[in-house]
């Protein structure tokens, strides 16, 4: 089965400043792929390239199969810039109402399917309410109903829960998971690692290059050595000491608790000897990377090879 | 106990009690109480329109309380509210600084706005650019800088006067993993030299740097805690780790289980959320069985301690339900 969203050896600059350089990746049906990065890695340019606002200067793009410039794909494709794109002065039916017209699509069929996004997104009872009056959370459920209301096949997000509480978060993702499980192909732009473990895959930008692509899963089995917690109190003040300890890659303190990366073949329990014949009151737990965690110690390892050249 | 109680409420640079705004009959802040010690890193939550950003605005200074007091190292910010400004520092998500001025030069105009003059201000500015690591860009136009530099400078800017409170608003949304564990590091080393620090965020892995956080919602502080407490806190809708090879149809038919509330993907496993009131051993015994009838194995599943983040989604949508049941 041919990907849905597909890109070969992409190459984009503005004059003489690349933005990416040689991308690669692709989104299947019933996926959702992680675009990772910091702000100014390139994730917004790659978005507006696949959905024709800019042209590439070398590579190839191919949305279902078409050129991203296609006119023919105008409805099965939908797109959530930063900020949503809403229009504020408008009611919630109206934003909904105008995406229709805007794709052409007959009244009939459009107020069916207006009807049905309102209440999957729980925005019923809202539909005079002027967009700009919303919260962040109800917003952003209305960029993605209206963004649904053509029923695309292929969707490019662009870091859609920017600014909006955890509770309205894990609502949003209840909505983009049933979407995923009706087929559509989502390529997801986001600066958060948490979000970007519930994807199927995950593409990481630096600089306009990808610098890893794979699941959730692969990226953190791969990264080198064990990851413990070391608690007690005032133990952030140990963190310079530990950073000189035996066996100890990297230390980071996160909160109460400082997050400590064992170089690979230490074993946990000579760690918790060594440091409990030095420090007193210290607890030494195993914990499970995350991918953020993950990414904190590939970008830090990264970094110190970077001074060591 | 009591006594210190008292001589740590009486060291606390900030230190709010009953904080109340209204605007017309919406009660925005609902007599809060915020204490924040010297070296301490607060942390408020809460979803869009809970009160943070009224709370902060009166913590600030900017916005009047419409009842409840507010002292600043010290300082009664209804009475003497220029004093109490010196002492407070504020970094906006939305920082204000001049792209097409050079670092130095933003540094030095903001000296100028508070007030800093001759070798005083040529030895803040040095400080500054030191400890936030931003001496190497100093001549750099500001606006040409990453955003992790944008930040610091931004941070510097707000550290000019020697505050001794520092306000910090989604200090670190937009930048990578690596920048916001380098930011933190900052963060800390200026909660080492004693000034109390108070952020606001909505990110749960930002949230996990706070020594103690607080969660708001309809303007009242719900819980209040430290973050690993809070992880440890027993739910309503219990939570199941799934691990296995290929139980990708397995997850298709649980998604359509009315008991799952949510599947969250974390740390190679997945979470299943249960709806609240699950008993979950009975729902476990139910996938093993449904695993074996599909052939799935191995297969490892068992209920483990919600993550911070199910945590506060849990305790959050809990208030918005009791409010609006």
């Amino acid at each position: 089965m041919n990907a849905l969203i597909q890109v070969n050896n992409l190459r984009f600059a503005y004059g003489d400043a690349p933005v990416l350089e040689d991308i690669s990746l692709d989104v299947n049906a019933g996926e959702i792929i992680a675009l990772v990065g910091a702000d100014g890695a390139g994730k917004s340019t790659l978005l507006q390239l696949l959905v024709g606002q800019l042209k590439p200067d070398e590579g190839e793009l191919r949305v279902l199969g078409l050129n991203p410039t296609n006119p023919d794909l105008r409805s099965d494709l939908a797109y959530m810039p930063q900020g949503f794109g809403l229009y504020l002065d408008l009611s919630v039916q109206e934003n909904l109402a105008f995406f229709a017209d805007l794709h052409g699509m007959d009244r009939e069929h459009s107020a069916t399917k207006i009807r049905d996004l309102l209440a999957r997104t729980g925005l019923n009872g809202f539909e005079d309410r002027r967009a700009g009056q919303l919260s962040g959370g109800m917003m952003q459920k209305l960029a993605l109903a209206c963004a649904l209301v053509t029923e695309p096949k292929v969707m490019f997000l662009d870091e859609p829960t920017t600014g909006v509480d955890p509770v309205s978060r894990r609502a949003f993702w209840r909505l983009l998971e049933a979407v995923r499980n009706d087929g559509v192909a989502i390529l997801y732009a986001t600066a958060n690692m948490d979000e970007a473990e519930r994807c199927d895959r995950v593409t990481m930008l630096d600089q306009g290059q990808v610098i890893r692509q794979d699941t959730p899963l692969a990226l953190v089995a791969e990264t080198e050595g064990q990851l413990v917690s070391v608690q007690g109190k005032g133990v952030r003040g140990y963190r310079d000491a530990l950073r000189e300890f035996p066996g100890v890659a990297f230390v980071f303190p996160v909160g109460p608790r400082l997050n400590v990366w064992l170089h690979s073949g230490i074993r946990l329990e000579t760690f918790r000897e060594q440091l409990a014949s030095n420090f007193s009151g210290l607890e030494v737990q195993p914990l499970t990377p995350t991918l953020h965690d993950a990414a904190v110690r590939q970008l830090a390892s990264s970094e110190e090879a970077g001074r060591g050249s | 106990m009591e006594a210190e109680e008292r001589s740590s409420q009486a060291s606390a640079l900030i230190d709010a009690r009953g904080l109340t705004r209204r605007f017309g009959d919406f009660v925005a802040v609902d007599g809060i109480d915020v204490t924040v010690g010297p070296g301490e890193v607060f942390g408020l939550l809460g979803a869009n329109g809970a009160g943070k950003t009224t709370a902060i605005r009166m913590l600030c200074g900017t916005l009047a309380p419409t009842a409840g007091s507010i002292m600043v190292a010290g300082q009664d910010m209804a009475r003497h509210a220029r004093r109490a400004r010196g002492q407070i520092g504020y970094v906006a998500q939305r920082f204000a600084l001049y792209g097409d001025l050079t670092v130095r030069e933003n540094l030095r105009l903001q000296a100028g706005l508070y007030g800093l003059a001759g070798g005083r201000s040529r030895e803040r500015i040095q400080w500054a650019l030191t400890h936030l690591a931003l001496a190497d860009v100093a001549e750099r136009m500001a606006g040409m800088l990453p955003l992790g530099y944008q930040r610091r400078l931004a941070l510097a800017a707000a550290l000019l006067h020697e505050p001794k409170v520092l306000f910090l608003d989604e200090p670190t949304s937009g930048v990578d993993p690596m920048a916001r564990q380098q930011f933190w590091e900052l963060i800390y080393g200026l909660a080492d030299s004693g000034i109390a620090i108070l952020v606001t965020t909505h990110y749960m892995n930002e949230a996990l740097f706070c020594d103690r956080i607080a969660l708001m919602d309809a303007g009242r502080i719900v819980v209040e805690d430290d973050p690993a407490a809070l992880a440890h806190r027993s739910l309503s809708t219990p939570i199941l780790s799934l691990k296995s090879e290929g139980g990708g149809t397995l997850v298709q038919e649980l998604r359509q289980w009315p008991e799952v509330l949510e599947m969250i993907p974390s740390a190679g496993q997945l979470r299943i959320r249960l709806r609240g009131g699950c008993d979950a051993t009975a729902l476990a015994s139910r996938i093993r069985g449904l695993a074996d009838e599909s052939g799935v194995a191995p297969l490892k599943l068992e209920q483990v301690d919600p993550e911070f983040e199910d945590v506060v989604v849990a305790i959050l949508e809990a208030s918005q339900q009791e409010r609006s049941a």
